[in-house]
């Protein structure tokens, strides 16, 4: 498993939960970063993600997520 | 008179636990959480070409501190189809605000995800002050589709 530290989108409703905007993750415990402490707002976290979906220097790959999955659902538009 | 054949399914196909089978698992432990919006803690897509029969799932959620005012806290299991949305499909919660307090499911589960599948752990606290604890759990054997 590679990891990094990744940004968090989403606003926290039913419809749209905060996330990271990758196919297959698992956030790693304590490592939330907050960007207002006190609205207890996630700005970022550090992430574990299958190997072969990084590359050689350990950050998520654009091109290979979107062979894995195949553009299904659309990965395209991630930020890591 | 000829043979008859069957109608079944192709029979000289491997099952499906001997198409290039792979262990998928995952483990989390969040402690002395605060309150928070509903947050994706765990997410797992199946690859393109691949399916995946999902066997065991875990959430727990524990009020580890008493809040200020007890909301509902919860972890939840969603699956969201590929190109569809999101359902939150299980769930356990607690409303009570004694510290140690919880909710634990144990799933054993047979669901077949499909290329492009997700399925992710979720929790969520609307409580004013406190800390829970969550955990999530679940194991999948990924194999050709």
């Amino acid at each position: 498993m590679a990891k990094f530290r990744a940004k968090v989108t989403g606003k926290g409703t039913p419809d749209d939960p905060i996330r990271v905007n990758l196919p297959t993750y698992a956030m790693v415990p304590g490592t939330e970063e907050y960007a207002d402490k006190a609205k207890k707002t996630l700005k970022s976290v550090v992430v574990e993600v299958p190997d072969d979906e990084v590359d050689e220097k350990g950050r998520p790959d654009p091109a290979k997520i979107r062979r894995k999955y195949r553009d299904n659902p659309k990965w395209s538009n991630f930020k890591g | 008179m000829g043979r008859q054949y069957s109608a079944g399914p192709q029979a000289s196909r491997l099952a499906w636990y001997d198409r290039n089978p792979a262990s998928k698992l995952d483990d989390g432990d969040w402690v002395g959480t605060t309150p928070h919006a509903l947050t994706e803690r765990v997410s797992y897509t199946v690859p393109a070409g691949k399916k995946a029969m999902l066997e065991g799932a875990l959430m727990r959620v524990r009020r580890a501190t008493a809040a200020t005012t007890a909301l509902r806290a919860a972890v939840e299991w969603a699956l969201t189809p590929a190109g569809g949305s999101q359902v939150r499909f299980y769930f356990a919660e607690i409303i009570t605000n004694n510290a140690g307090d919880q909710e634990m499911v144990y799933l054993p589960l047979t669901l077949i995800l499909c290329s492009g599948d997700k399925w992710a752990g979720l929790s969520v606290d609307g409580s004013t002050g406190g800390t829970c604890d969550y955990k999530f759990r679940f194991k999948v054997t990924e194999f050709d589709a």
